[in-house]
C-alpha cells in the first residue's frame, strides 16, 4: 500500500518533469552553407585550367584556402543571433576538376532556432585571442592544428593561402613566377556582414546559403591589378602591405549567390 | 647407440610439430597452450614530452604501456622478423645514424637494394598524413609492419612470423604481459605492429642546442641566428632561406609531401619515381615526397629520398638553385641567392637541431647487447 501511494505521488511529478522539459527545447532547423571559388565568372579549377590574369599574364592555381571564423547568422528582433562557426579551414586545393569546383565546399549545421535571419557575418582570418595561439597547442584535427598553418616567424597563423603559377611570355610553360601569397597577423583579420533573407523553420532544411569567393578579385587594389610579376610571393613584414590589400579585397570578393 | 635415441627423438619432435592434413601442408605447432598463468598486469607508459610540442596522439586502441614499449623494443632490434634471420628493423634504422642507416639505398635478405632511403625514425609519433616519403601508411602501426612482406627489405611473410614468435621461448610470455593474450595464437601480426609502434612513439628527440634556446637555456651564437633568421623568415632585412614553410618548427617537418625540384623531368608523367602520385593516383602528386623532419639532419645523410646528396651543403646548393621547373613544383622554389657566408650561417642553424641525448639514449638501443 505504501509502495502504491509513493508511485502514485511520484509519476505525476516524473510525468510533469518530462514534459517540461519537452516545452524548453527550442525548435530548429538545418541550414547549409557553400562556398565556391571563381576567377571572374569561371568555376576555379585547380592546375587544370589556366586563366587571363591580364592581357599579358596567364595563370593558374594550385592552392586556395583561408580560415573562416566567428562565422555568426543575425537574426530580425524576435530571432537573435547564432554562432555557426568558431574556426574553419575552407580549403579549395583539391578541387582539380569542373565538377569538383562548381560542387564547392558545403557545410551543414543542424538545431538553428527557428526565426528570419537577415544577415550572416562572417571573419576571414583568425581572430586575434586564438591568433594568440599557436598550431602546436591543437590536436592535428582541429583546424588551427592542421600542418603548415602556422608561421612561427611571424608569431601568426597563416589566414590565407593562394599558390599557383604564371605564363607571362606566352610560351606555354608557367614557369616565370612562382605565386606564393600567405597571410597573416592581427593587422589583415577581415570581417564581413553580408544581408540574407532566411527563414528557418521547425525540422525544415532551409535553402542553401550560397557565398561565392572571387579570387580576381583580391588582386584588384587601389594602385590597380598587382603586378603579379613583380610581387610574386607575401611571406615576410616587407610585403605586409601586399597582404594587408589581398586580406582587404576579401569584403569585395566574398559575395551571395543569386 | 646415444645417436639412435637423438635421431628418434628428433623424429618423434618433427612428427608432434607438424603434421601433414589432407591437402599435404605443414601446419604449426599446437599453440592453444594458456598463458593465463602468466600476470597481466601492464603499467601505463608516462612519457614526457615537451609544452611546446603538439600534442601526441595515443590511438585509443593502442595506449602506451611499459611492457608494450619493451616488447616493440624487442621487436624492432630482433631479426625474427626477416625470412632469413639476418635483418632487424634496427639494420636499416640505427639509433647512431638518427635511426636511418646512412646509406641511400638498404641492402634487402636477397641482397637487392630498396628503391628509397631508409627515413629517420625521430619524433614518429607526432607524424600523420601519412608515413614514409610517399605516405602510404596511415599510421605508425602500419608502417611497423610493411617492410616485413617488402620483398627488397624483410621478405618474410607476416604468417611465419606469427608461428616463430608463438614458438619463441620468451616472445609469448612478453606478449602475455603487454597484450593479456591468454595464449600463444593469440599472438598476431597486428599485436607486433602495435608492441612496435608503441616503441617507435618513444623515439623523442627534445633536447638539441634549439630546444635548450627555446627553453631559455641556451644562446644563439650570432650565425645561428643568422641562420634561424633565413630558416623562417623572420627579418626583413635578411634573406628568406624558405626553408620554414616545409619543415615547420618545432617539429622541423609539415607532414606534407613536395615536388622540390630535384628532378628534371619534361612532365608529370616523366618522374622515375612517383612518390606520393603513386599512392593517391592524382597526376598532380607525382614526384612529390614527405618532407621529414630535420631534427638531428646532420647525422643523417644521405639526403632526399633518394639519397643523392651526401653533404648538406649539396642540398643548400640545390635549393639555392631554385631547382627544376614541373607544373607541381613548390610555389616556394625559387632561386634563393644566399651568399656562401649565409650559407653557413644556415647550416651553422641547422646544427642545433643535432640533439646527442637521443642518439645516446640507452632506452632506445639494442636490448640484446
Amino acid at each position: 500500500m505504501r509502495n502504491l501511494i509513493l508511485l502514485l505521488f511520484i509519476t505525476p511529478i516524473f510525468l510533469a518533469s518530462s514534459c517540461d522539459d519537452e516545452g524548453l527545447q527550442t525548435p530548429s532547423g538545418e541550414i547549409e552553407l557553400n562556398f565556391k571559388a571563381f576567377f571572374g565568372d569561371d568555376p576555379l579549377v585547380m592546375y587544370n585550367s589556366t586563366y587571363d590574369y591580364d592581357t599579358d599574364v596567364k595563370v593558374f592555381f594550385e592552392k586556395f584556402q583561408f580560415y573562416l571564423a566567428d562565422v555568426v547568422l543575425l537574426g530580425d528582433s524576435n530571432t537573435g543571433e547564432e554562432e555557426l562557426v568558431e574556426i574553419d579551414l575552407i580549403d579549395f586545393t583539391g578541387m582539380q576538376d569542373q565538377a569538383a569546383a562548381e560542387a564547392g565546399v558545403t557545410k551543414n549545421f543542424n538545431d538553428i532556432p527557428v526565426g528570419n535571419y537577415t544577415a550572416i557575418r562572417l571573419g576571414i582570418g583568425v581572430p586575434a585571442d586564438q591568433n594568440a595561439t599557436q598550431g602546436t597547442d591543437y590536436s592535428d584535427s582541429h583546424p588551427l592544428g592542421i600542418d603548415g598553418m602556422y608561421w612561427s616567424g611571424w608569431s601568426s597563423f597563416i589566414f590565407a593561402k593562394i599558390e599557383g603559377k604564371t605564363d607571362s611570355n606566352g610560351d606555354g610553360v608557367h614557369d616565370d613566377a612562382n605565386l606564393s601569397y600567405h597571410t597573416g597577423t592581427d593587422e589583415v583579420y577581415q570581417e564581413i556582414v553580408i544581408p540574407i533573407q532566411l527563414m528557418v523553420e521547425e525540422n525544415k532544411k532551409s535553402p542553401t546559403i550560397g557565398l561565392d569567393v572571387n579570387i580576381q578579385t583580391l588582386f584588384q587594389h587601389d594602385a590597380g591589378l598587382l603586378d603579379i610579376i613583380e610581387n610574386p610571393g607575401v611571406h615576410t613584414d616587407q610585403h605586409l602591405h601586399i597582404a594587408k590589400a589581398i586580406m582587404d579585397m576579401f569584403q569585395d570578393a566574398v559575395s551571395l549567390r543569386q | 647407440m646415444k645417436s639412435l635415441f637423438w635421431l628418434s627423438f628428433s623424429f618423434l619432435l618433427l612428427l608432434s610439430a607438424c603434421k601433414d592434413d589432407d591437402m599435404g601442408k605443414v601446419v604449426p605447432l599446437p599453440c592453444e597452450e594458456s598463458l593465463t598463468d602468466i600476470s597481466y598486469a601492464p603499467t601505463a607508459k608516462d612519457l614526457t614530452t615537451p609544452d611546446y610540442f603538439p600534442p601526441l596522439e595515443i590511438p585509443v586502441d593502442n595506449p602506451m604501456t611499459e611492457e608494450g614499449v619493451d616488447l616493440g623494443r624487442r621487436l624492432f632490434y630482433d631479426k625474427i622478423l626477416s625470412s632469413d634471420s639476418t635483418l632487424s628493423c634496427a639494420s636499416c634504422h640505427n639509433q647512431a645514424g638518427n635511426f636511418t642507416d646512412n646509406e641511400a639505398f638498404s641492402l634487402g635478405v636477397t641482397g637487392e637494394l630498396g628503391g628509397r632511403s631508409s627515413m629517420a625514425l625521430i619524433n614518429v609519433g607526432y607524424l600523420t598524413n601519412g608515413l614514409f616519403w610517399d605516405g602510404r601508411a596511415a599510421t605508425v602501426e602500419q608502417q611497423a609492419g610493411m617492410p616485413v612482406e617488402d620483398p627488397v627489405e624483410m621478405h618474410e611473410d607476416w604468417d611465419n612470423v606469427e608461428i616463430k614468435l608463438q614458438s619463441h621461448s620468451t616472445y609469448p610470455e612478453l606478449f602475455r604481459k603487454a597484450f593479456g593474450i591468454e595464449t600463444k595464437c593469440d599472438i598476431t601480426r597486428a599485436l607486433a605492429e602495435k608492441a612496435i609502434a608503441q616503441f617507435e612513439r618513444t623515439l623523442i628527440s627534445s633536447d638539441a642546442k634549439y630546444d635548450k634556446v627555446i627553453r631559455g637555456e641556451d644562446f644563439f651564437t650570432d650565425s645561428e641566428l643568422n641562420g634561424w633568421d633565413m630558416f623562417f623568415d623572420v627579418s626583413p632585412d635578411i634573406p628568406d632561406a624558405e626553408c620554414g614553410h616545409c619543415h615547420e618548427a618545432p617539429l622541423f617537418t609539415t607532414n606534407d609531401y613536395f615536388n622540390n625540384g630535384i628532378e628534371d623531368v619534361d612532365n608529370l608523367e616523366g618522374f622515375p619515381d612517383l612518390g606520393f602520385g603513386g599512392v593517391t593516383g592524382n597526376i598532380f602528386d607525382n614526384g612529390k615526397f614527405r618532407a621529414p623532419s630535420l631534427r638531428n639532419i646532420m647525422l643523417s645523410a644521405p639526403y632526399m629520398h633518394d639519397g643523392r646528396f651526401e653533404t648538406i651543403e649539396e642540398v643548400i646548393a640545390h635549393y639555392n638553385s631554385g631547382g627544376h621547373f614541373a607544373d607541381n613544383l613548390d610555389p616556394l622554389m625559387r632561386p634563393l641567392n644566399l651568399s656562401p657566408s649565409e650559407i653557413d650561417d644556415l647550416i651553422a642553424f641547422l646544427h642545433t637541431l643535432t640533439d646527442m641525448s637521443f642518439i645516446d639514449n640507452e632506452e632506445y638501443g639494442d636490448p640484446f647487447d
